[in-house]
């Protein structure tokens, strides 16, 4: 092959990988496996995640925080994380694991004015990018055929550290609202590294070539501020009702990516290393969470959350344009607004020594996604959603002041994750598992 | 001149607000004296800032203010609790039909009040309401001496009035406690047994012979043996005395009885006596007031003895009581062998309603008695803690016993202190763990103004228990697995009481170790059968309580 066409195959190559990197790079998932941040501790995570209308510890403001009004006394609280994910498609299965510090929060309560205020004050690990994936892909065609592995490793998360303020303006009725800031510098958790590396071979014309990728790509949240609006309500004395608003946000990323590109077409190879480094502005959806929950005679408590997330408004921008996080080849416009519903129930058991809690939760969850390709060269694909079932079950072990919590969620996507936890033209059963262990310390 | 008037009027200002900074004093808290109808937490219209609220307006004697809160909080909930949820993992107690029953019982709406309190009793036993329905009088300070008639027992006979009639026969009111279905009956001195009808919560008034003894039964006829009966005796003109101690044949152990009392006089209380069948005095205390009370504890001479109670007033009025005991030596036994107890913290009804000496004094008291081994007092402390979860004021059953399991005792004493003024009582409940059975109960009351009048009135405590829950032994016959006792109820025997089966009586308190060990399952007046738990009971044995 002549020099221009390798010049020009070579760079488009790095381009598609570059810009495929960055797609699966910024392809975000929350320490729960999901794209869509949840809130923290894990008793809420016991009970499906449907907490907006319960919201009455600690963890609050990262939940509802106008639910914060309902506690009396300050109360810090605390918890860690295990998680695993596991994506089994034709090539295997690839699991990896992670143990992290989840959250730290406290809230003050006191009275004013002649109403109820709190203010609180959270950090929280929102987004985890522990996994690794692997996968194989091959085409053939009439003048190309190609064949290629890949494997990319990924660690790292993105944290904010969140100022809350609840006030009860009347009786049972409280609004609230929690300000994060996700920059780098202040939550020393919002950065995280993609390690990419593909082992391609083709035939272009009959002409073989082989080209072996490794990149590296560190990203990290240079500055970038969320809030969360929320709403209590204590419509009668077993009965509360919550919306939460969280609207659009985006966080300026700074992304450092080295890559080596190790080419051959039959002769000595090409060594191409190309280090960069670029900003990118990655946009979060707004959502709207709309929860209620039911309290009958102290001892059981059913809840339930449906959240609407705008998925139309979850793109990235950079040098290069605007691209959905999904699938570059796919508007962010493509994909449509998508529902999740989370059910969760405890239980209090009095005992003579302490008092257990046990509790379990169920969420239906819709995420965005995109179509399977025919082939990973025929990028024929279109915007869809996949369907995830997750289990979860949890107690708490309350002892006086101290309150120990766990929980465990099981999340899985059957035939799901295309371009995000496969190839395009290919499906994965993916389970993820989270534990988390906390403690909360009533004053 | 001109220029340090504004100076001369800073400092004038300064020293103004001194003066009257120390001229002023503020006004000291008492910490331990919140204000009435305040609450620990801002007050925000929740169902637990009401009851806290009223227990505040309770304590302090507003009890309108008191009432209005309790029944809002019973409009936000309507259960009474020992854990009611707030929010999140934060639980605290409400017991407003409770304490909305005491406070009715203050104002005197006993009807309301005893609604609430059983109310209180279906959603969340308490030994407060149950204490409250028995000693309905009792709810705010200390029991002032009952008016008239024997004192109400659990489950008996409350006399309320004994008026003289003619032709020797008197005029009795009063009312039945208990289950709905008992029936009371009047059984003449000839031994004719007539029914009395009751109405509305058990209220009776009926014309009996002088002498007369009412007692409870069923529909088809009285029940002496097994429940309570009440010898009528007539009264003297405006002077009344009640009694409560061992009757009808009782075994007191070591001559020693103890009674409570309690008399009225229009005309003035003079003197209280106390004489045994052979006119010998036992006991004189000189009287004044109109009203009287305490505890008393008689030596009593071997053998079946009629104690003859009598108070006479200023005017020469005279009211009187009898009462048959059985005093008999105390059966030797291995302090091994007794019944092992945990003492409960004392517990207060209301803040103030105790002492912070009285808690170390009932205990020593209880130890002194030397009736029951404790467990020491390291596992008390920690108990202590656990026991933060307790109701203000009183230990339920359930608690109370779960307690006891956890330091392996076999029972559980909790009691609760009530001062007011210079009056106490103390009132002692003996908890049987495994089952959270109360098997015996005590109380005592007296004038306190002195450390050695609590001592005294702690020690009558004990003693009084002791006397509910006596150390008594007999001939055992058994077979197979079933014990048959030749004592029982007169002599101190209770269900669910262990009892140490030997070969033969042991000589010298000697006895050696026990052959078995047998549980009480069914108590008559003088015998009662068991169960064998452990070992192998002789056919013929002797056996001494724990």
């Amino acid at each position: 092959m002549s020099a221009p066409a390798r010049t020009l195959i070579v760079p488009c190559l790095c381009c598609l990988a570059a810009a495929g990197a960055s797609a699966m790079d910024l392809g975000l998932e929350s320490f729960g496996g999901q794209p869509v941040a949840i809130g923290a501790g894990p008793r809420a995570l016991g009970m499906g995640g449907a907490f907006s209308a319960v919201a009455d510890d600690a963890t609050a403001s990262t939940w509802n925080p106008a639910g914060l009004t309902q506690c009396e006394r300050p109360e810090v609280a605390m918890s860690a994380g295990w998680y695993r994910t596991a994506i089994t498609d034709a090539a295997g299965t690839d699991s990896r694991s992670a143990l992290r510090a989840e959250h730290v929060s406290a809230m003050l309560p006191f009275f004013a004015a002649g109403c109820q205020q709190v203010v609180g004050i959270a950090w929280q690990r929102q987004y985890d990018f522990t996994g690794s994936q692997s996968w194989h892909a091959e085409s053939t065609g009439p003048f190309v055929s190609s064949s290629q592995d890949t494997t990319i490793d990924r660690t790292g998360s993105l944290a904010s550290v969140g100022i809350s303020y609840a006030i009860e303006p009347l009786p049972g009725l409280s609004i609230g609202a929690t300000i994060n800031r996700w920059d780098d510098r202040l939550t020393r958790a919002s950065h995280y590294r993609v390690d990419s590396a593909s082992d391609a071979s083709n035939v272009v014309f009959g002409f073989p070539s082989s080209t072996q990728t490794s990149q590296s790509v560190q990203v990290r949240a240079a500055s970038g501020t969320s809030v969360v609006l929320g709403t209590w309500w204590q419509a009668c004395p077993g009965l509360t009702l919550a919306v939460v608003a969280k609207p659009a946000y985006h966080l300026d990323l700074d992304v450092d990516s080295t890559s080596t590109v190790v080419t051959s077409f039959g002769g000595p190879p090409t060594v191409d290393h190309v280090a960069e480094s670029r900003s990118a502005s990655l946009h979060h959806p707004p959502s709207l969470t709309v929860g209620g929950a039911w309290r009958h005679a102290d001892l059981h408590c059913v809840s339930m959350d449906a959240t609407i997330t705008r998925w139309r408004l979850y793109y990235v921008d950079n040098e290069a344009g605007r691209y959905s996080p999904i699938n570059v080849n796919l508007a962010p416009d493509d994909f449509p607004d998508l529902w999740t519903v989370r059910a969760g129930y405890e239980y209090i058991a009095i005992l003579p020594w302490a008092v257990v809690v046990p509790r379990c939760g169920a969420v239906l969850e819709y995420l965005p996604a995109c179509t399977t390709a025919p082939t990973t060269a025929q990028e024929q694909t279109s915007a869809t959603r996949d369907r995830w079932l997750g289990l979860t079950a949890g107690a708490s072990l309350c002892l006086r002041r101290t309150i120990w919590d766990a929980a465990i969620q099981v999340r899985h996507g059957s035939g799901v994750g295309t371009n995000n936890y496969t190839a395009l033209d290919q499906t994965a059963d993916v389970t993820t598992f989270e534990s988390r262990l906390g403690v909360t310390y009533q004053f | 001149m001109i220029q340090s008037i504004p100076r001369i009027a800073a400092w004038a200002l300064a020293a103004g607000m001194l003066l009257d900074g120390c001229a002023r004093q503020p006004a000291q808290a008492d910490p331990a004296s919140p204000p009435p109808g305040t609450i620990s937490v801002p007050f925000r219209n929740r169902w637990w800032h009401f009851y806290e609220r009223g227990l505040s307006w309770a304590a302090a004697g507003h009890d309108a203010e008191a009432e209005a809160d309790f029944r809002q909080c019973l409009r936000l909930r309507q259960t009474d609790s020992r854990f009611a949820r707030t929010y999140g993992m934060h639980f605290v107690q409400c017991f407003a039909h409770r304490e909305l029953g005491a406070v009715l019982l203050r104002q005197g709406r006993r009807v309301e009040a005893e609604r609430e309190l059983r109310m209180s009793l279906q959603q969340e036993p308490s030994a407060k309401a149950e204490w409250l329905l028995q000693h309905p009088d009792g709810a705010g300070p200390a029991a002032q001496a009952a008016p008239a008639g024997p004192a109400a027992r659990p489950d008996g006979i409350l006399v309320a009035s004994i008026a003289a009639a003619p032709a020797e026969r008197l005029r009795v009111s009063g009312r039945i406690e208990g289950e709905a279905e008992r029936a009371l009956w009047a059984i003449d001195p000839a031994g004719a047994a007539t029914r009395v009808p009751t109405g509305p919560a058990g209220a009776f008034a009926t014309e009996t012979a002088a002498g007369a003894i009412l007692a409870l039964g069923d529909a088809t006829g009285p029940d002496q043996a097994a429940a309570p009966s009440l010898r009528l005796v007539e009264p003297q003109a405006e002077v009344r005395l009640s009694i409560d101690g061992p009757d009808d044949g009782t075994v007191v152990g070591d001559g020693k009885a103890w009674y409570r009392w309690s008399a009225t006089a229009a005309a003035g209380l003079a003197r209280l006596e106390v004489d045994d069948a052979a006119g010998d005095r036992l006991a004189s205390l000189g009287l004044g007031g109109v009203q009287a009370a305490g505890t008393l504890r008689l030596t009593v001479p071997g053998g079946a003895q009629v104690l003859r109670f009598r108070v006479r007033s200023a005017s020469g009025g005279e009211g009187s009581a009898e009462r048959r005991v059985d005093s008999r030596p105390t059966p030797q036994q291995d302090r091994a062998l007794r019944a092992v107890a945990v003492v409960l913290p004392l517990q207060a009804p209301r803040p103030g309603a105790m002492r912070a000496g009285d808690d170390p004094r009932l205990r020593s008291a209880l130890v002194d008695d030397g009736r029951f081994r404790f467990v020491d007092l390291q596992a008390d402390e920690v108990l202590a803690r656990e026991l933060a979860l307790v109701e203000a004021g009183y230990v339920d059953r359930s608690t109370a016993a779960a307690a006891g399991r956890r330091l392996a005792s076999r029972y559980v004493i909790a009691a609760t202190m009530t001062r007011a003024g210079h009056d106490a009582e103390c009132f002692l409940r003996l908890i049987h763990c495994d089952s959270g059975r109360q098997v015996a109960s005590a109380d005592a009351y007296a004038v306190v103004s002195s450390d050695g009048e609590a001592d005294a009135l702690f020690a009558a405590s004990a003693g009084r228990l002791r006397q509910a829950f006596p150390i008594s032994d007999g001939a055992v016959a058994a077979s197979g697995g079933s014990v048959r006792f030749a004592f029982g109820a007169r002599a101190g025997l209770t269900a669910l009481m262990q009892v140490h089966v030997f070969p033969a009586p042991p000589a010298d308190g000697q006895g050696g170790r026990p052959a078995a060990l047998a549980e009480v399952t069914a108590v008559e007046p003088a015998a009662a059968t068991g169960s064998v738990q452990r070992g192998s009971a002789p056919a013929a044995g002797w056996g001494i309580s724990e």
